[in-house]
Protein backbone atom coordinates (compact mmCIF):
# COMPACT_ATOMS: atom_id res chain seq x y z
CA UNK A 1 0.00 0.00 0.00
CA UNK A 2 3.01 2.28 0.94
CA UNK A 3 4.98 1.42 -2.00
CA UNK A 4 1.92 2.14 -4.24
CA UNK A 5 1.19 5.09 -2.66
CA UNK A 6 4.52 6.40 -3.93
CA UNK A 7 4.32 5.37 -7.26
CA UNK A 8 1.31 7.38 -8.11
CA UNK A 9 2.02 10.10 -6.07
CA UNK A 10 1.20 13.54 -8.09
CA UNK A 11 1.35 16.46 -5.18
CA UNK A 12 4.04 17.26 -3.20
CA UNK A 13 4.88 15.57 0.10
CA UNK A 14 5.19 18.83 2.04
CA UNK A 15 2.85 21.55 1.18
CA UNK A 16 0.36 18.68 -0.83
CA UNK A 17 0.47 21.11 -4.14
CA UNK A 18 1.38 20.33 -7.63
CA UNK A 19 4.20 18.74 -7.98
CA UNK A 20 5.13 21.12 -10.70
CA UNK A 21 4.06 24.23 -8.83
CA UNK A 22 7.40 26.41 -8.76
CA UNK A 23 9.88 24.45 -10.88
CA UNK A 24 11.88 25.76 -13.40
CA UNK A 25 11.94 24.22 -16.67
CA UNK A 26 15.21 22.10 -16.55
CA UNK A 27 13.95 21.09 -13.13
CA UNK A 28 10.63 19.84 -14.54
CA UNK A 29 11.84 17.95 -17.91
CA UNK A 30 14.85 16.63 -16.52
CA UNK A 31 14.23 16.39 -12.44
CA UNK A 32 12.22 14.43 -11.22
CA UNK A 33 11.50 14.96 -7.53
CA UNK A 34 8.92 13.98 -4.60
CA UNK A 35 8.24 17.56 -3.33
CA UNK A 36 7.33 20.48 -5.69
CA UNK A 37 10.11 23.47 -6.41
CA UNK A 38 8.68 25.56 -3.99
CA UNK A 39 9.51 23.56 -0.78
CA UNK A 40 12.49 22.55 -2.74
CA UNK A 41 13.87 25.80 -2.80
CA UNK A 42 13.41 26.13 0.66
CA UNK A 43 16.01 23.79 1.54
CA UNK A 44 19.81 24.86 1.14
CA UNK A 45 21.32 22.87 -0.35
CA UNK A 46 25.46 22.37 0.85
CA UNK A 47 26.70 19.97 -1.10
CA UNK A 48 30.20 19.91 -0.32
CA UNK A 49 32.85 18.80 2.59
CA UNK A 50 32.52 20.18 6.27
CA UNK A 51 36.23 19.84 8.22
CA UNK A 52 33.97 18.48 11.60
CA UNK A 53 37.06 18.12 14.43
CA UNK A 54 39.37 16.77 12.19
CA UNK A 55 36.91 14.70 10.56
CA UNK A 56 35.69 15.59 6.48
CA UNK A 57 32.21 14.94 6.37
CA UNK A 58 29.78 15.54 3.00
CA UNK A 59 26.78 17.62 3.82
CA UNK A 60 24.00 17.66 1.88
CA UNK A 61 21.94 20.50 3.30
CA UNK A 62 22.18 23.12 5.78
CA UNK A 63 20.73 22.63 9.17
CA UNK A 64 18.71 26.12 8.82
CA UNK A 65 14.95 26.37 9.89
CA UNK A 66 13.19 24.89 7.00
CA UNK A 67 15.52 21.46 7.51
CA UNK A 68 14.72 21.60 11.53
CA UNK A 69 11.24 21.86 10.59
CA UNK A 70 10.87 19.06 8.61
CA UNK A 71 13.84 16.87 10.76
CA UNK A 72 11.00 17.18 13.58
CA UNK A 73 7.80 16.02 11.33
CA UNK A 74 9.85 13.47 10.48
CA UNK A 75 11.45 12.19 13.62
CA UNK A 76 9.10 13.53 16.31
CA UNK A 77 5.86 13.61 14.81
CA UNK A 78 6.71 9.86 13.16
CA UNK A 79 5.79 10.88 9.37
CA UNK A 80 7.25 7.97 7.87
CA UNK A 81 6.54 9.82 4.54
CA UNK A 82 8.70 12.11 4.60
CA UNK A 83 11.88 10.09 4.51
CA UNK A 84 12.44 10.19 0.60
CA UNK A 85 12.01 14.02 0.44
CA UNK A 86 16.03 13.87 1.80
CA UNK A 87 17.71 12.46 -0.42
CA UNK A 88 15.42 11.92 -3.44
CA UNK A 89 16.97 14.66 -6.20
CA UNK A 90 20.21 13.34 -5.60
CA UNK A 91 19.88 9.40 -5.35
CA UNK A 92 21.80 8.53 -8.24
CA UNK A 93 24.76 10.91 -7.76
CA UNK A 94 24.96 9.25 -4.02
CA UNK A 95 24.62 5.75 -5.23
CA UNK A 96 27.54 6.51 -7.68
CA UNK A 97 29.79 8.24 -5.56
CA UNK A 98 29.30 5.75 -2.52
CA UNK A 99 29.22 2.75 -4.74
CA UNK A 100 30.41 -0.73 -3.17
CA UNK A 101 30.61 1.17 0.73
CA UNK A 102 28.57 -0.58 3.77
CA UNK A 103 26.52 1.77 5.46
CA UNK A 104 27.29 2.08 9.49
CA UNK A 105 24.19 4.12 10.62
CA UNK A 106 24.86 6.34 13.84
CA UNK A 107 22.83 4.82 16.56
CA UNK A 108 19.72 6.26 18.07
CA UNK A 109 18.51 5.19 21.50
CA UNK A 110 16.67 1.87 20.93
CA UNK A 111 13.45 3.53 23.00
CA UNK A 112 13.10 6.65 20.57
CA UNK A 113 13.45 3.82 17.60
CA UNK A 114 10.73 1.39 19.34
CA UNK A 115 8.66 5.03 20.05
CA UNK A 116 8.32 5.78 16.17
CA UNK A 117 8.10 2.28 14.67
CA UNK A 118 11.26 2.80 12.20
CA UNK A 119 14.67 3.50 12.38
CA UNK A 120 15.00 7.38 11.50
CA UNK A 121 18.40 7.01 9.87
CA UNK A 122 17.97 3.88 8.17
CA UNK A 123 14.80 4.73 6.45
CA UNK A 124 16.60 7.53 4.96
CA UNK A 125 19.31 5.70 3.56
CA UNK A 126 17.92 2.59 2.93
CA UNK A 127 17.23 4.43 -0.67
CA UNK A 128 20.88 4.21 -1.45
CA UNK A 129 20.38 0.59 -1.92
CA UNK A 130 23.61 -0.38 0.01
CA UNK A 131 24.68 -3.57 2.90
CA UNK A 132 23.34 -1.76 6.22
CA UNK A 133 25.63 -3.03 9.39
CA UNK A 134 23.84 -1.93 12.06
CA UNK A 135 27.19 -2.21 14.27
CA UNK A 136 26.89 0.82 16.63
CA UNK A 137 24.61 0.80 19.58
CA UNK A 138 23.62 4.31 22.31
CA UNK A 139 22.60 3.08 25.91
CA UNK A 140 20.19 5.71 26.96
CA UNK A 141 18.29 8.29 25.55
CA UNK A 142 20.86 11.32 26.38
CA UNK A 143 18.98 14.15 25.11
CA UNK A 144 21.98 16.40 22.95
CA UNK A 145 19.73 19.42 21.98
CA UNK A 146 19.38 20.37 25.67
CA UNK A 147 22.86 18.98 27.55
CA UNK A 148 25.26 21.60 27.38
CA UNK A 149 28.82 22.07 24.91
CA UNK A 150 30.58 19.69 27.47
CA UNK A 151 28.47 16.98 28.17
CA UNK A 152 28.30 16.83 24.70
CA UNK A 153 31.70 15.62 24.09
CA UNK A 154 30.64 12.76 26.79
CA UNK A 155 28.70 11.25 24.33
CA UNK A 156 31.71 8.62 23.42
CA UNK A 157 31.16 6.93 26.80
CA UNK A 158 27.28 5.73 26.03
CA UNK A 159 28.41 4.50 22.31
CA UNK A 160 29.85 0.73 21.67
CA UNK A 161 30.64 -1.06 19.15
CA UNK A 162 29.92 -4.89 18.51
CA UNK A 163 30.50 -7.51 15.89
CA UNK A 164 33.36 -5.81 14.71
CA UNK A 165 34.64 -8.73 13.01
CA UNK A 166 32.18 -7.68 10.14
CA UNK A 167 33.55 -4.61 9.91
CA UNK A 168 37.04 -5.53 9.18
CA UNK A 169 38.46 -4.96 5.38
CA UNK A 170 35.09 -2.80 4.36
CA UNK A 171 35.01 0.88 3.00
CA UNK A 172 32.39 2.54 5.44
CA UNK A 173 29.84 4.99 5.09
CA UNK A 174 29.18 6.53 7.69
CA UNK A 175 25.70 8.40 7.94
CA UNK A 176 23.69 10.60 10.24
CA UNK A 177 20.94 12.77 9.45
CA UNK A 178 21.86 15.91 11.75
CA UNK A 179 25.54 16.85 12.60
CA UNK A 180 25.13 19.62 14.85
CA UNK A 181 28.81 19.76 16.80
CA UNK A 182 30.13 16.86 15.14
CA UNK A 183 30.90 14.96 18.25
CA UNK A 184 28.65 11.80 17.92
CA UNK A 185 29.90 11.63 14.72
CA UNK A 186 33.59 11.67 15.30
CA UNK A 187 33.63 9.66 18.45
CA UNK A 188 31.25 6.79 16.34
CA UNK A 189 34.07 7.15 13.61
CA UNK A 190 36.60 6.60 16.26
CA UNK A 191 34.85 3.44 17.47
CA UNK A 192 35.18 2.23 13.68
CA UNK A 193 38.46 3.53 12.20
CA UNK A 194 40.83 0.43 14.09
CA UNK A 195 38.67 -1.99 11.63
CA UNK A 196 37.32 -0.37 8.74
CA UNK A 197 39.58 -0.44 5.65
CA UNK A 198 38.49 3.35 4.90
CA UNK A 199 36.02 6.02 6.24
CA UNK A 200 33.55 8.53 5.00
CA UNK A 201 30.80 10.32 6.54
CA UNK A 202 27.40 11.83 5.03
CA UNK A 203 25.09 13.58 6.83
CA UNK A 204 21.98 15.26 5.52
CA UNK A 205 22.33 18.01 7.30
CA UNK A 206 25.19 20.38 8.81
CA UNK A 207 24.79 23.05 11.15
CA UNK A 208 25.76 26.29 9.86
CA UNK A 209 28.83 26.82 12.50
CA UNK A 210 30.44 24.16 11.06
CA UNK A 211 30.22 25.21 7.37
CA UNK A 212 31.17 28.89 8.35
CA UNK A 213 34.67 27.97 10.61
CA UNK A 214 35.31 26.08 7.21
CA UNK A 215 34.86 28.51 5.01
CA UNK A 216 36.38 31.40 6.43
CA UNK A 217 39.73 29.63 7.79
CA UNK B 1 -12.25 7.92 5.41
CA UNK B 2 -12.03 10.55 7.24
CA UNK B 3 -9.69 11.41 9.86
CA UNK B 4 -10.64 12.24 13.57
CA UNK B 5 -8.05 15.05 14.48
CA UNK B 6 -8.33 17.58 11.56
CA UNK B 7 -11.69 16.31 9.86
CA UNK B 8 -9.59 15.88 6.46
CA UNK B 9 -11.55 13.45 3.98
CA UNK B 10 -9.36 14.14 1.11
CA UNK B 11 -7.52 10.35 0.59
CA UNK B 12 -4.48 12.13 -1.08
CA UNK B 13 -3.31 12.81 2.76
CA UNK B 14 -4.05 9.55 3.63
CA UNK B 15 -0.98 7.03 3.80
CA UNK B 16 -1.12 3.39 5.16
CA UNK B 17 2.44 2.36 6.93
CA UNK B 18 2.62 -0.77 8.50
CA UNK B 19 -1.39 -1.48 8.57
CA UNK B 20 -1.84 2.19 10.28
CA UNK B 21 -3.98 4.93 8.40
CA UNK B 22 -2.73 8.19 9.12
CA UNK B 23 -3.30 11.61 8.51
CA UNK B 24 -0.30 13.51 6.81
CA UNK B 25 -2.35 17.05 7.22
CA UNK B 26 -2.57 17.55 10.65
CA UNK B 27 0.77 15.01 11.46
CA UNK B 28 2.87 18.34 12.92
CA UNK B 29 -0.11 18.68 15.34
CA UNK B 30 0.91 15.70 17.06
CA UNK B 31 2.68 17.28 20.07
CA UNK B 32 4.69 15.39 22.35
CA UNK B 33 3.06 12.42 22.78
CA UNK B 34 3.95 10.96 19.17
CA UNK B 35 0.99 8.88 18.87
CA UNK B 36 -0.15 7.80 15.46
CA UNK B 37 -3.03 8.63 13.91
CA UNK B 38 -5.96 6.12 13.12
CA UNK B 39 -8.71 7.13 10.93
CA UNK B 40 -12.05 6.00 10.43
CA UNK B 41 -12.57 3.41 8.51
CA UNK B 42 -14.91 0.28 8.12
CA UNK B 43 -15.75 -1.10 11.14
CA UNK B 44 -17.36 -4.66 11.54
CA UNK B 45 -20.07 -5.37 13.65
CA UNK B 46 -20.83 -9.03 15.17
CA UNK B 47 -24.01 -9.39 16.73
CA UNK B 48 -25.02 -12.66 18.79
CA UNK B 49 -28.87 -11.38 18.40
CA UNK B 50 -31.10 -10.32 16.32
CA UNK B 51 -33.55 -7.38 17.60
CA UNK B 52 -37.34 -7.99 17.40
CA UNK B 53 -39.14 -5.43 14.93
CA UNK B 54 -40.25 -3.01 17.69
CA UNK B 55 -36.57 -2.92 18.82
CA UNK B 56 -34.96 -2.37 15.39
CA UNK B 57 -37.37 0.62 15.10
CA UNK B 58 -36.02 1.77 18.52
CA UNK B 59 -32.21 1.21 17.37
CA UNK B 60 -32.44 3.24 14.76
CA UNK B 61 -34.35 6.14 15.89
CA UNK B 62 -31.82 6.13 19.03
CA UNK B 63 -28.92 6.03 16.05
CA UNK B 64 -30.71 9.15 13.90
CA UNK B 65 -30.99 11.38 17.17
CA UNK B 66 -27.98 10.60 18.96
CA UNK B 67 -26.33 12.37 16.01
CA UNK B 68 -27.80 15.57 16.43
CA UNK B 69 -29.60 15.46 20.40
CA UNK B 70 -29.37 14.00 23.41
CA UNK B 71 -31.69 11.00 23.71
CA UNK B 72 -33.57 9.42 26.44
CA UNK B 73 -33.90 5.73 26.14
CA UNK B 74 -36.57 4.62 28.84
CA UNK B 75 -36.86 0.89 28.35
CA UNK B 76 -38.64 -1.71 30.84
CA UNK B 77 -36.06 -3.26 32.49
CA UNK B 78 -34.56 -6.61 30.24
CA UNK B 79 -35.73 -4.88 27.35
CA UNK B 80 -32.08 -5.04 25.96
CA UNK B 81 -30.90 -1.79 26.39
CA UNK B 82 -27.28 -2.55 25.93
CA UNK B 83 -28.43 -4.19 22.63
CA UNK B 84 -30.05 -1.28 21.83
CA UNK B 85 -27.55 1.28 21.33
CA UNK B 86 -25.10 -1.19 19.29
CA UNK B 87 -26.28 0.34 16.23
CA UNK B 88 -24.85 4.12 17.30
CA UNK B 89 -21.61 2.72 18.85
CA UNK B 90 -21.59 1.31 15.36
CA UNK B 91 -22.57 4.30 13.95
CA UNK B 92 -20.45 7.01 15.97
CA UNK B 93 -17.33 4.22 15.57
CA UNK B 94 -17.55 3.99 11.62
CA UNK B 95 -17.57 8.07 11.46
CA UNK B 96 -13.85 7.32 13.87
CA UNK B 97 -15.76 9.10 16.57
CA UNK B 98 -14.87 8.42 20.28
CA UNK B 99 -17.59 6.63 22.58
CA UNK B 100 -17.54 6.46 25.82
CA UNK B 101 -20.24 4.20 28.20
CA UNK B 102 -20.14 4.98 31.68
CA UNK B 103 -22.10 2.73 34.18
CA UNK B 104 -22.49 3.20 38.19
CA UNK B 105 -21.08 -0.57 38.73
CA UNK B 106 -17.83 -2.34 38.34
CA UNK B 107 -19.18 -5.14 37.58
CA UNK B 108 -20.64 -4.31 35.00
CA UNK B 109 -18.01 -2.47 33.07
CA UNK B 110 -16.45 -5.63 33.28
CA UNK B 111 -18.88 -7.66 31.61
CA UNK B 112 -19.77 -5.12 29.32
CA UNK B 113 -16.37 -4.15 27.91
CA UNK B 114 -16.50 -7.72 27.32
CA UNK B 115 -19.55 -8.17 25.47
CA UNK B 116 -18.41 -4.83 23.20
CA UNK B 117 -15.20 -7.05 22.61
CA UNK B 118 -16.88 -9.80 21.09
CA UNK B 119 -19.42 -7.56 18.99
CA UNK B 120 -16.50 -4.99 17.73
CA UNK B 121 -13.85 -7.33 17.28
CA UNK B 122 -11.58 -4.82 14.83
CA UNK B 123 -12.24 -2.40 17.66
CA UNK B 124 -9.63 -0.97 20.67
CA UNK B 125 -12.13 -1.59 23.53
CA UNK B 126 -10.94 -0.21 27.45
CA UNK B 127 -12.81 -0.39 30.33
CA UNK B 128 -11.48 1.46 33.21
CA UNK B 129 -12.88 1.45 36.74
CA UNK B 130 -11.11 0.12 39.67
CA UNK B 131 -8.17 -1.86 38.90
CA UNK B 132 -7.97 -1.12 35.08
CA UNK B 133 -6.63 2.27 35.31
CA UNK B 134 -3.69 1.85 33.01
CA UNK B 135 -5.16 1.76 29.29
CA UNK B 136 -7.08 4.98 28.78
CA UNK B 137 -7.00 4.98 25.11
CA UNK B 138 -9.38 3.89 23.03
CA UNK B 139 -12.08 4.31 20.26
CA UNK B 140 -14.64 2.76 22.84
CA UNK B 141 -14.21 3.25 26.72
CA UNK B 142 -16.29 1.49 29.08
CA UNK B 143 -15.82 2.95 32.75
CA UNK B 144 -17.30 3.73 35.85
CA UNK B 145 -18.77 6.95 36.33
CA UNK B 146 -16.16 7.65 38.60
CA UNK B 147 -13.49 7.27 36.28
CA UNK B 148 -15.05 10.24 34.09
CA UNK B 149 -12.43 12.42 35.11
CA UNK B 150 -9.59 11.22 33.48
CA UNK B 151 -11.50 12.15 30.01
CA UNK B 152 -11.84 16.01 29.65
CA UNK B 153 -13.71 16.61 26.03
CA UNK B 154 -13.32 13.11 24.73
CA UNK B 155 -16.07 11.83 24.05
CA UNK B 156 -18.17 12.87 20.76
CA UNK B 157 -21.30 10.39 22.44
CA UNK B 158 -21.39 10.04 25.90
CA UNK B 159 -23.94 6.83 26.80
CA UNK B 160 -25.12 7.27 30.50
CA UNK B 161 -26.41 3.98 32.19
CA UNK B 162 -29.07 4.68 34.85
CA UNK B 163 -28.15 8.23 35.79
CA UNK B 164 -31.26 7.92 38.40
CA UNK B 165 -29.14 5.70 40.45
CA UNK B 166 -26.69 6.09 42.69
CA UNK B 167 -24.22 7.44 42.56
CA UNK B 168 -25.10 9.83 39.98
CA UNK B 169 -28.34 10.71 41.41
CA UNK B 170 -27.78 14.40 42.66
CA UNK B 171 -24.35 14.13 42.89
CA UNK B 172 -22.81 17.37 41.22
CA UNK B 173 -19.30 16.61 41.05
CA UNK B 174 -20.31 13.05 38.83
CA UNK B 175 -22.47 15.37 37.15
CA UNK B 176 -19.94 17.79 36.08
CA UNK B 177 -17.40 15.13 35.38
CA UNK B 178 -19.47 14.18 32.71
CA UNK B 179 -20.50 17.48 31.51
CA UNK B 180 -16.89 17.79 31.37
CA UNK B 181 -16.11 14.27 29.25
CA UNK B 182 -18.27 14.80 26.72
CA UNK B 183 -18.43 17.41 23.79
CA UNK B 184 -21.15 16.08 21.86
CA UNK B 185 -24.03 14.28 22.33
CA UNK B 186 -25.49 12.12 25.66
CA UNK B 187 -27.92 9.11 25.53
CA UNK B 188 -29.49 8.40 29.03
CA UNK B 189 -30.31 4.62 29.47
CA UNK B 190 -32.73 4.34 32.26
CA UNK B 191 -36.09 1.95 33.28
CA UNK B 192 -37.29 4.63 36.06
CA UNK B 193 -36.05 8.15 34.59
CA UNK B 194 -36.06 10.80 37.26
CA UNK B 195 -37.89 14.18 37.35
CA UNK B 196 -35.17 15.57 35.92
CA UNK B 197 -34.29 13.40 33.01
CA UNK B 198 -38.12 13.91 32.24
CA UNK B 199 -37.98 17.46 32.15
CA UNK B 200 -35.39 18.09 29.65
CA UNK B 201 -37.41 15.59 27.35
CA UNK B 202 -40.47 18.13 28.06
CA UNK B 203 -38.36 20.99 27.12
CA UNK B 204 -37.74 19.51 23.90
CA UNK B 205 -33.79 19.21 24.98
CA UNK B 206 -33.91 15.81 25.14
CA UNK B 207 -35.64 12.66 22.55
CA UNK B 208 -37.39 10.33 23.97
CA UNK B 209 -37.56 6.53 23.33
CA UNK B 210 -39.29 4.39 24.68
CA UNK B 211 -40.05 1.05 24.73
CA UNK B 212 -42.47 -1.02 27.00
CA UNK B 213 -42.02 -4.56 26.04
CA UNK B 214 -39.18 -7.51 26.40
CA UNK B 215 -38.01 -9.01 23.80
CA UNK B 216 -39.82 -12.24 24.47
CA UNK B 217 -42.97 -10.09 24.48
CA UNK B 218 -44.29 -11.30 27.42
CA UNK B 219 -45.39 -9.07 30.43
CA UNK B 220 -43.21 -7.57 33.23
CA UNK B 221 -43.62 -9.85 35.93
CA UNK B 222 -45.75 -7.78 38.77
CA UNK B 223 -44.78 -7.86 42.42
CA UNK B 224 -46.75 -10.37 44.71
CA UNK B 225 -47.23 -7.62 48.23
CA UNK B 226 -47.45 -8.94 51.52
CA UNK B 227 -48.39 -6.36 54.39
CA UNK B 228 -47.37 -8.38 57.95
CA UNK B 229 -45.77 -7.01 61.10
CA UNK B 230 -41.95 -7.33 60.65
CA UNK B 231 -41.87 -10.01 63.68
CA UNK B 232 -43.43 -12.83 60.68
CA UNK B 233 -41.29 -11.39 57.90
CA UNK B 234 -38.83 -14.48 58.44
CA UNK B 235 -41.72 -17.20 58.81
CA UNK B 236 -42.75 -16.05 55.08
CA UNK B 237 -39.46 -15.50 53.72
CA UNK B 238 -38.71 -19.39 54.91
CA UNK B 239 -41.96 -20.87 53.90
CA UNK B 240 -41.43 -18.73 50.34
CA UNK B 241 -37.70 -19.89 49.92
CA UNK B 242 -39.03 -23.34 50.39
CA UNK B 243 -42.24 -23.20 47.95
CA UNK B 244 -40.47 -21.16 44.94
CA UNK B 245 -37.86 -22.56 42.50
CA UNK B 246 -34.26 -22.08 42.56
CA UNK B 247 -32.34 -19.81 42.41
CA UNK B 248 -33.45 -17.12 44.39
CA UNK B 249 -32.23 -13.78 45.05
CA UNK B 250 -33.17 -12.26 48.44
CA UNK B 251 -32.37 -8.38 48.86
CA UNK B 252 -32.31 -6.28 52.42
CA UNK B 253 -31.45 -3.16 52.82
CA UNK B 254 -28.61 -2.88 54.76
CA UNK B 255 -25.26 -4.61 55.06
CA UNK B 256 -25.45 -5.67 58.85
CA UNK B 257 -29.42 -7.49 57.88
CA UNK B 258 -27.85 -8.93 55.00
CA UNK B 259 -25.18 -10.75 57.22
CA UNK B 260 -27.87 -11.99 60.02
CA UNK B 261 -29.66 -13.20 57.85
CA UNK B 262 -27.34 -14.93 56.12
CA UNK B 263 -26.11 -16.25 59.15
CA UNK B 264 -29.57 -17.47 60.44
CA UNK B 265 -30.25 -19.22 56.98
CA UNK B 266 -26.86 -20.16 56.36
CA UNK B 267 -26.39 -18.75 52.62
CA UNK B 268 -23.71 -16.28 51.22
CA UNK B 269 -24.35 -12.62 51.17
CA UNK B 270 -22.93 -10.27 48.51
CA UNK B 271 -22.64 -6.83 50.20
CA UNK B 272 -20.48 -4.17 49.21
CA UNK B 273 -18.12 -5.63 52.25
CA UNK B 274 -17.85 -9.03 50.77
CA UNK B 275 -14.98 -9.91 49.46
CA UNK B 276 -15.44 -12.47 47.00
CA UNK B 277 -18.04 -11.08 45.30
CA UNK B 278 -16.69 -12.05 41.34
CA UNK B 279 -16.74 -15.77 42.57
CA UNK B 280 -19.50 -15.73 44.56
CA UNK B 281 -21.44 -14.48 41.79
CA UNK B 282 -19.71 -16.91 39.49
CA UNK B 283 -20.70 -19.65 41.78
CA UNK B 284 -24.56 -18.54 41.49
CA UNK B 285 -24.70 -17.98 38.28
CA UNK B 286 -22.90 -21.87 37.66
CA UNK B 287 -25.85 -23.10 40.02
CA UNK B 288 -23.60 -23.87 42.97
CA UNK B 289 -25.34 -21.43 44.81
CA UNK B 290 -29.02 -21.89 44.79
CA UNK B 291 -30.04 -18.71 47.00
CA UNK B 292 -28.26 -15.40 47.88
CA UNK B 293 -28.43 -12.38 50.28
CA UNK B 294 -27.86 -8.88 48.62
CA UNK B 295 -28.04 -5.18 49.02
CA UNK B 296 -28.86 -3.02 46.33
CA UNK B 297 -25.15 -3.68 45.17
CA UNK B 298 -27.02 -6.72 42.88
CA UNK B 299 -29.93 -4.66 42.16
CA UNK B 300 -28.98 -2.93 38.17
CA UNK B 301 -27.44 -4.31 35.09
CA UNK B 302 -26.74 -7.91 36.30
CA UNK B 303 -28.86 -10.63 34.09
CA UNK B 304 -28.81 -14.14 36.27
CA UNK B 305 -31.30 -16.66 34.16
CA UNK B 306 -34.08 -17.75 36.14
CA UNK B 307 -34.14 -15.85 38.86
CA UNK B 308 -36.64 -15.48 41.55
CA UNK B 309 -36.53 -12.34 43.95
CA UNK B 310 -37.93 -11.32 47.10
CA UNK B 311 -37.05 -8.22 48.95
CA UNK B 312 -37.35 -7.97 52.90
CA UNK B 313 -38.52 -4.41 54.05
CA UNK B 314 -39.76 -2.95 51.43
CA UNK B 315 -40.48 0.35 52.79
CA UNK B 316 -37.45 1.11 53.99
CA UNK B 317 -35.58 4.37 52.62
CA UNK B 318 -33.16 2.18 50.58
CA UNK B 319 -35.78 0.77 48.10
CA UNK B 320 -37.38 4.22 46.22
CA UNK B 321 -39.48 3.16 43.31
CA UNK B 322 -36.78 3.46 41.03
CA UNK B 323 -34.65 0.89 43.03
CA UNK B 324 -37.88 -1.69 43.50
CA UNK B 325 -38.85 -1.27 39.56
CA UNK B 326 -34.98 -2.42 38.89
CA UNK B 327 -34.97 -5.14 41.41
CA UNK B 328 -38.59 -7.14 40.16
CA UNK B 329 -36.94 -6.20 36.57
CA UNK B 330 -34.42 -8.94 37.70
CA UNK B 331 -36.92 -11.48 37.05
CA UNK B 332 -38.00 -12.88 33.75
CA UNK B 333 -34.94 -11.43 31.46
CA UNK B 334 -34.17 -15.10 29.69
CA UNK B 335 -36.29 -15.48 26.22
CA UNK B 336 -36.51 -19.08 26.89
CA UNK B 337 -37.72 -18.48 30.51
CA UNK B 338 -39.62 -15.41 31.00
CA UNK B 339 -42.10 -15.47 34.07
CA UNK B 340 -41.04 -15.27 37.53
CA UNK B 341 -41.86 -14.01 40.73
CA UNK B 342 -41.16 -10.91 42.54
CA UNK B 343 -42.32 -10.85 46.31
CA UNK B 344 -42.13 -7.56 48.84
CA UNK B 345 -42.35 -8.05 52.23
CA UNK B 346 -42.91 -4.41 54.42
CA UNK B 347 -45.18 -3.41 57.25
CA UNK B 348 -45.98 -0.41 55.73
CA UNK B 349 -46.77 0.96 52.12
CA UNK B 350 -44.71 3.61 50.93
CA UNK B 351 -44.86 5.73 48.15
CA UNK B 352 -41.97 4.07 46.58
CA UNK B 353 -43.91 0.67 46.65
CA UNK B 354 -47.32 2.02 45.44
CA UNK B 355 -45.28 3.82 42.65
CA UNK B 356 -43.35 0.55 41.81
CA UNK B 357 -46.15 -1.02 41.28
CA UNK B 358 -47.85 1.35 38.85
CA UNK B 359 -45.17 2.18 36.40
CA UNK B 360 -44.93 -1.96 35.81
CA UNK B 361 -48.75 -2.26 35.30
CA UNK B 362 -48.72 1.17 32.93
CA UNK B 363 -45.52 -0.50 31.19
CA UNK B 364 -47.42 -3.65 30.71
CA UNK B 365 -50.61 -2.24 29.76
CA UNK B 366 -49.15 0.12 26.92
CA UNK B 367 -47.00 -2.62 25.98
Amino acid sequence: MHQRHQKGQRFCLICFDELSAGKSMIDLWLREDVICGKCRSRFHPFNRMADVMGLQVYGLYQYDEMMSTMMHQYKECHDETLSRCFLYPQLKRLRKRYKGCTLVLVPSAIEKTEERGFHAVKTIFSELNLPILDCLSKDSDIKQSTSNPLVRHTIAAHLHLHSENELIGKDVLLVDDVCTTGSTMKACADLILPYAASIQCLSVSIHPLLIKSKRFL
Amino acid sequence: MHCTRCDCQDPKYFVVIRGLTICRRCISYNGNEGNVLSVGNEIEIDLPFELTPSQQIASHRIAAAAQKRDVLVKAVCGAGKTELVMETIHRFLTEGKTIGVAIARRQVVLQLSERFRQAFPGVQVSEVCEGHTKQLSGQLIVCTTHQLFRFPNAFDCLILDEPDAFPFKGNDVLHGFSRIACRGTFIYLSATPDRELLMKVKKNECELVEINQRPHGSALPVPQLIQLPKLFHRLILFTWMRRTRTPQLIFVPTIDQAERLAKLFRLKSVTSHSEDIEETLRQFTAGNLKRLICTTVLERGLTFAHVQVAVMSADHVVFDASSLTQISGRVGRSMDDPSGEVLFLFDAKTKGIRRCINDIKKANASA
